[in-house]
């Protein structure tokens, strides 16, 4: 445990209930922290010591879940990710993500975030049936291949780019920085054959093309996936695609693998 | 209520730039310049080559140099160019729309734009109203 001497800190939480409460209030606690002291510490101490009605949404606590972002000084920040001192405010606002629907106090709904995800198709499409029925080996990439997509691939889903996007804010049909980055990240895959399923949602007027290079979801994420970039690089594709009128083919070496052999079989006792 | 449950920033979303990055702010002059752009245009089609003259010129000139030398960086950048490579993520992360490149355009935008909005004035205040 650490030996630093701790200092007391103001917390301003948004307490609001929509099922109860007609508008919502700011409730202030004060909390007592040292330098490691995390956010996320800090709200969980008020929960356990003052107040166990406070609401908030947590799991890894080491920035890999996403389920604890929230505005932290009027900014996007994940609390499991931010110490209280670094802040360097003796005042710290705690709110939850703009632009999400409330479900209470910190805790927000990201239902149609994950429904407006699943209109991208967020997973490697191939059309050999067969070989994926019954896969004989693996797909080859090179290191360059991989490069191309493995910093989109980093994003942990917590929504906080597409809470920070100005645009979201006025938009509520527009796709958003996380779900377009999830779209190129899966269309820049080498193996990946499914473009042309996903154009008709990515290449619209609430996809991709809305987007208007605020670059606020680039500077909130806090796992350096950099979504503004991913976009810009996915109206670069459809943007050649057009001009040139032609769609880069994708080719990936199957490397058969001999213990990969004949039907999946599930291990016994599983459905 | 429903309006606080929805928690939509709205077109005050735009306005909240503390915290975030550069390129937010010029967003936000690109929109309102856009707008200006598009008030003047109707005047200037409903009372046939209206313009307000003088010191007014010199605003109209803000707004359209501006938005004509952010317009030509987000061209650039929107297609993909000088927004570097994607690259393994490292802490510390360096994100390619905020660093390098995209950055030093926007320098050469800026600068571009100084120089132009001097050659608009001169010609507004000295050649045309002189």
């Amino acid at each position: 445990m650490s030996v630093d001497k701790e200092v007391e800190v103001k917390f301003k939480v948004f307490r609001f209930n929509p099922k109860i409460d007609f508008v919502p209030r700011w409730q202030e606690y004060n909390v007592r922290v040292d330098k490691s002291t995390t956010i996320l510490d800090a709200l969980l101490k008020i929960k356990e010591e003052q107040d166990p009605t406070l609401t908030i949404r947590y799991s890894c606590r080491q920035a890999v879940c996403g389920s604890c972002g929230m505005m932290i000084n009027d900014k996007q920040m994940l609390a499991c990710f931010t110490r209280v001192l670094e802040l360097g405010s003796s005042v710290v606002k705690v709110a939850p993500l703009k632009n999400y629907r409330i479900i209470k106090d910190l805790v927000t709904d990201f239902e149609e975030l994950f429904q407006k995800e699943r209109q991208v198709k967020p997973y490697v499409i191939r059309h050999e049936v067969e070989e994926l029925l019954n896969p004989t080996g693996t797909y080859k990439q090179t290191e360059d291949e991989l490069l191309g997509y493995i910093q989109f691939a980093d994003c942990i889903e917590c929504g906080m780019c597409s809470s920070a996007c100005p645009v979201s804010a006025t938009d509520p049909l527009y796709l958003g920085p996380m779900v377009l980055n999830r779209a190129y990240r899966f269309i820049s895959d080498p193996r990946d054959l499914g473009l042309e399923q996903r154009l008709e949602v990515i290449d619209s007027e609430h996809g991709c093309w809305r987007c208007h290079f605020a670059a606020s979801c680039s500077a909130v994420c806090p796992k350096g996936v950099d979504p503004a970039k991913a976009i810009q690089l996915l109206r670069r594709m459809l943007v050649k695609k057009a001009v040139l009128g032609t769609s880069s083919s994708k080719k990936v070496d199957l490397i058969p693998m001999g213990h990969i052999k004949g039907k999946l079989e599930l291990p016994k006792g599983w459905q | 209520m429903a309006i606080y449950e929805e928690n939509r920033e709205g077109v005050s979303g735009w306005f909240r730039l503390r915290r975030y990055s550069v390129e937010r702010t010029l967003y936000l002059l690109q929109r309102l310049t856009g707008i200006g752009i598009v008030v003047f245009a109707f005047t200037h089609l409903l009372y046939t080559s209206w313009h307000p003259g003088g010191w007014g010129d010199v605003i109209l000139g803000v707004l359209v140099v501006y938005h004509t030398m952010n317009g030509l960086r987000l061209v650039l950048t929107e297609h993909g160019f000088l927004i570097g490579k994607p690259i393994r993520a490292i802490y510390p992360y360096r994100k390619g729309t905020l660093y390098g490149s995209q950055r030093y355009l926007t320098m050469v935008i800026l600068a571009l734009f100084v120089i132009f909005l001097l050659i608009w004035s001169y010609v507004a205040l000295v050649i045309s109203g002189g």
